[in-house]
């Protein structure tokens, strides 16, 4: 019975705690992301609060927080859980006491509801604020990159391409002879090299159609919509003098 | 099985009596009875008239205990209280034959104990002690209970003995006797103005043996690991109070703080010990057991008043 007790305030104290944790990470979430810093930023300070919390409530004796919330119970209930394995007249009718009384006691006396509507609302409009910011454009991409990360032109609100070096689908220039294959090949093949554009992170207005320009496509000044792609699955390891071969027989396979 | 409504209302029963030949010293009369119970004694601290040996008497006329006085003088010898041997002829020889002293007795009170010379002081404290007295070579046991209750005059401090601090620390209270309330004071005139204390019929409601039985009692009553920790941190708070406190309480006051909130629990009829039970005991154990500061002294404070102030936080 006693176990049971404190077993159910441990749980309730550790959801309160979880709730507490989450609301802290959303909110200090939503700082990191707006002015461009590492996730570390959020989880930090809400790890921190999770280790904290979690030792005094470990220390919190819970017994003690039965009898705030039963004052009938008052005192008599640490007496017999400090006496659990020990047996006297007094004390054998104390614990037949505490027993009858203890039934009385209620887990959702200790469910304080008005706290978590707080808290539930909280974590609600926040989790609205980062939607409306994510609709907005701004950029909610989970990094775990290195510490700190601070774009470089100032803090400001980041947004899509700002940081392309950073991400998985980023513009390469060193790989970029591998991308492309070797020149001969290229001449001798028709495929064409396929460029995409990131839609959720370009900037380009797609309707905004106009005369093509003329674009020197140097390495470095690539326009940040624009990465390529390639698969390690295209690496193959043909020997050279058998690519010839290889090639042929693909092109009498398309025909 | 113990009945603990029928120890409150044997309690209760007990208060009433007294009440009958005391009137009001409530407190006092609770402290009393709960050091009996803790098979502990008492210094009793008064200016002259307040009824402390009647208060005395009383309590070992309605427990059916064996009762002696003893009035403290400076000629007082060890002998004078623990008995002494004389020349017995009855057998037609002469021999040496071991007579009590007064100190064989239930409850023994030494009316103005620091009238008595310190060596005097030391065959008492040996009583109280150890429960036994030495006479020569030969040791005897004394009955149980055994209860011992000093009264100390505080006004005159001439001629007399002042006990020491390791002396007056074998006591378990300290408890001040103060005037009765004016309404008191009326109700005493009242009651004893046509009749003698004597005169008073009091109904004996323990029996030595059952008093005996109670005091193994009080081992039993429990106490939380919390409230233990709260009665040590009251007793160390005492050393580390230096403003206030030259020297504090010892370990055995933090026995005796602890034991004494299970008599009084037990006295209620409650089955385990409060914090209330802690405080309300906390002054007769540490003011004979805490010496003030000068400081302390200066702005005119009782050790009550410092005690008060350990016992608030």
């Amino acid at each position: 019975m006693l176990e049971e007790i404190t077993t159910n305030i441990t749980v309730l104290n550790l959801g309160k705690i979880i709730l507490d944790s989450l609301l802290i990470f959303v909110f200090f979430y939503l700082f990191v992301v707006l002015f461009n810093l590492s996730v570390y930023y959020a989880l930090v300070p809400c790890l921190l609060f999770f280790g904290i919390s979690l030792f005094y409530d470990f220390q919190k004796n819970k017994y003690l927080v039965v009898e705030q919330g039963f004052p009938d119970l008052n005192e008599r209930l640490r007496t017999v859980a400090d006496y659990a394995d020990k047996s006297n007249p007094i004390l054998d009718l104390l614990k037949q006491d505490v027993l009858r009384d203890i039934r009385k006691v209620k887990m959702s006396k200790f469910i304080d509801y008005k706290w978590m509507i707080v808290r539930i609302l909280s974590l609600t409009m926040l989790s609205i604020i980062v939607v409306i910011l994510a609709y907005s454009n701004v950029s909610f991409g989970f990094s775990l990159g290195d510490l700190p990360i601070i774009g470089d032109s100032s803090l400001g609100v980041r947004e899509a391409g700002d940081n392309l070096t950073n991400t998985n689908l980023s513009f390469k220039t060193a790989d970029l002879n591998n991308i492309l294959g070797n020149e001969s090949l290229a001449i001798l093949g028709n495929e064409e090299l396929q460029l995409k554009v990131n839609p959720l992170q370009s900037n380009t207005d797609l309707d905004d159609i106009g005369d093509v320009l003329e674009q020197e496509f140097r390495a470095p000044t690539f326009p940040k919509e624009i990465y390529t792609s390639y698969d390690l699955a295209y690496q193959d390891n043909i020997a050279k003098n058998q690519r010839e071969v290889v090639k042929n027989y693909f092109q009498q396979i398309a025909r | 099985m113990v009945g603990m409504d029928e120890i409150k209302k044997k309690f209760d029963t007990v208060f009433s009596e007294i009440n009958k030949v005391i009137v009001g010293q409530e407190d006092v009369v609770e402290q009393t009875l709960i050091a009996l119970l803790c098979n502990g004694h008492v210094y009793l601290e008064g200016y002259p008239g307040l009824a402390k040996t009647l208060l005395v008497r009383t309590l070992a006329n309605i427990m059916d205990l064996k009762f002696s006085r003893i009035q403290g003088t400076p000629d007082l010898l060890p002998s004078d209280i623990t008995g002494t041997y004389v020349i017995d002829e009855s057998k037609g020889k002469k021999m040496f034959k071991f007579q009590n002293g007064p100190i064989f007795s239930n409850v023994v009170l030494v009316d103005e104990v620091n009238r008595a010379t310190p060596k005097t002081h030391s065959s008492i404290l040996e009583a109280m002690q150890e429960h036994q007295v030495t006479v020569g070579n030969e040791t005897y046991k004394l009955e149980k209970p055994f209860f011992v209750l000093a009264t100390g005059n505080p006004i005159e401090q001439e001629g007399v003995f002042r006990l020491s601090e390791a002396q007056i620390d074998r006591f378990l209270f300290k408890i001040n006797v103060g005037y009765p309330k004016f309404e008191d004071e009326l109700k005493i005139v009242d009651r004893f103005n046509d009749k003698d204390f004597e005169e008073i019929a009091l109904k004996q409601v323990f029996k030595s043996v059952e008093l005996v039985k109670l005091q193994e009692l009080v081992k039993h009553v429990p106490i939380a690991n919390d409230l233990k920790k709260y009665a040590v941190e009251l007793v160390a708070s005492t050393r580390n109070k230096k403003d206030l406190i030259e020297y504090g309480a010892s370990p055995r006051a933090s026995l005796a703080l602890v034991y004494a909130s299970k008599a009084r629990a037990l006295m209620k009829g409650n089955k385990h010990v409060s914090k209330e039970d802690i405080k309300a005991v906390a002054f007769p154990v540490l003011r004979h057991r805490i010496i003030l500061s000068f400081e302390a002294e200066r702005k005119g404070m009782s050790e009550d008043d410092v005690i008060k102030e350990l016992v608030k936080k």
